[in-house]
């Protein structure tokens, strides 16, 4: 299938989508279920009045810091991990508590000890998403091709030369798989801290909109980020990847 | 896997270290080229000043470029720095031929001109010691004649010590200066036999006759190992 006609089948789908919930909406006739297109209106006022692009900006930086911190620490352990036995061995058991805490347990733990500020949401959200970045790049790691590192040695490459034109070239698969899911995460984690102890962002405007069942309100800022989240992921993840695969076939 | 491997080469000489498949040949040229973490006993290398490690240029038995590099890319990649260095890349792809190649993926290379291009690797970097692990071998003949050709006229513009390993003894012969010959197990140097046809005579019948008085000389047992033909 070429790229357009999968364009094509992928607009058919979301207008089929706005369709049946329309047709849903239609039905139920309840303010509980507002149809796309009063979804639709709240959406554009809450963007005239400045107070969507306001906490979409606030959640964003939010989620840009977290994924930045968590992407990076991840990584440099998953590497550590996956070519030092030893490390492995260590820290194997520490990764697997990590991994099975709920993200609401390190969230309420982060405000406790931290306190209701910045830092401890950014600290919360990494904590919950480095040990699952921290998995896959141990993987591709352990992946490695031993020629081509066995060629690296021989020529003496320095360590640096080494990490980013023979190891991360490597990684970048794994790097890939590990931003996409860490993006779909970490976005759901920030709004549960945002509901929990912040006064702005998407998380406690949903949180308000609970509180007097604006059921529309919910879907507008739901949806707003969710389209933002797929720019992101149309306009950047896929263009970096393209990039970085432009060598194969 | 290797026991009493004694020799030492003497700076720009051609050597071929020959024997059957499977007897430590790759081994031995990753031990060389300090790649063996369980080795007991020694290598030493000295440079023509005596200051430090040599410079070592190792063509691998498959070219293990970097696919995510480009012909250019993967050549320079292997220069100590980036410093004014251009002009020595093009120079050495202009030496294997490949310049008109050189901002090709490896995976659009026939296994020929991957050869061509480890070869041109290894060459960049000015080696003292060049370590070759049966560099020429799935391609066809004609093609691996081209490549032992241009093998030795990129020699001849800079002499360069060179351990060689293949399983062929013709190419051997037609090679090197000395053929160290290894049987096993376990893996040990069974003869060091200096080639003695000088290097513009060695058409294939020199090279054949060569082998004849080689192999005739060797005990059957050794011949058995060395040619199962």
């Amino acid at each position: 299938m070429n790229l357009s006609a999968r364009g094509w089948y992928q607009a058919l789908s979301a207008i089929a989508f706005l369709a049946v919930w329309q047709v849903a909406a239609l039905a139920a006739d309840s303010p509980l279920l507002p149809g796309p297109v009063a979804v639709g209106r709240v959406m554009v006022e809450a963007l005239a009045s400045g107070d969507l692009g306001y906490n979409l900006a606030v959640t964003l930086a939010r989620v840009a810091a977290s994924f930045v911190i968590a992407m990076s620490i991840g990584t440099a352990i998953g590497i550590a991990m996956g070519r030092s036995k030893v490390l492995d061995r260590l820290f194997d058991t520490w990764l697997i508590i990590l991994l099975n805490i709920p993200a609401l347990v390190i969230i309420i733990l982060a405000y406790v000890w931290v306190g209701l500020v910045e830092a401890a949401v950014i600290l919360a959200v990494s904590v919950n998403k480095i040990p699952n970045v921290v998995v896959t790049m141990r993987e591709g790691a352990r992946s490695l091709d031993p020629d081509t590192m066995e060629m690296a040695r021989s020529f003496r490459l320095s360590p640096g030369r080494k990490l980013f034109h023979v190891v991360l070239p490597q990684l970048y698969p794994f790097m890939a798989a590990s931003a996409r899911t860490g993006l779909a995460l970490i976005w759901k984690i920030v709004l549960v801290a945002e509901l929990l102890g912040r006064s702005d962002g998407i998380g406690f405007q949903l949180n308000l909109f609970f509180q007097l069942f604006d059921v529309t309100g919910i879907l507008a800022y739901a949806f707003a980020f969710i389209i933002v989240i797929q720019i992101l992921e149309v306009g950047v993840l896929q263009p970096v990847e393209r990039r970085v695969n432009r060598w194969r076939r | 896997m290797l026991e009493n491997v004694r020799f030492s080469l003497a700076s720009g000489e051609f050597a071929a270290v020959f024997g059957p498949s499977g007897c430590g040949k790759t081994t031995l040229l990753n031990i060389v080229a300090g790649l063996d973490p369980d080795l007991q006993g020694e290598v030493r290398l000295t440079t023509a000043d005596d200051n430090g490690h040599p410079v070592i240029g190792y063509v691998f038995q498959n070219p293990r470029l970097l696919p995510w590099k480009t012909v250019e890319e993967n050549v320079r990649l292997v220069l100590p720095s980036d410093q004014a260095t251009g002009d020595r890349v093009t120079e050495v792809l202009h030496a294997v031929g490949l310049e008109e190649a050189r901002h090709v993926y490896p995976n659009r290379l026939s296994v020929g001109m991957s050869r061509r291009v480890a070869l041109a690797r290894a060459f960049v970097i000015e080696p003292e010691l060049l370590l070759m692990d049966e560099p020429f071998v799935s391609i066809d003949a004609a093609a691996a004649n081209r490549l032992r050709r241009l093998l030795l006229s990129m020699l001849d513009r800079r002499p360069t010590t060179v351990l060689f390993v293949t399983h062929d003894l013709r190419e051997a012969i037609s090679l090197a200066d000395r053929i160290l010959l290894l049987s096993g197990p376990p893996t040990g140097i069974v003869a060091d036999v200096a080639v003695d046809i000088p290097r513009g005579e060695r058409t294939g019948e020199a090279v054949e006759g060569f082998r004849t008085r080689l192999l005739d000389e060797c005990g059957d047992t050794l011949r058995a190992a060395l040619d199962p033909r």
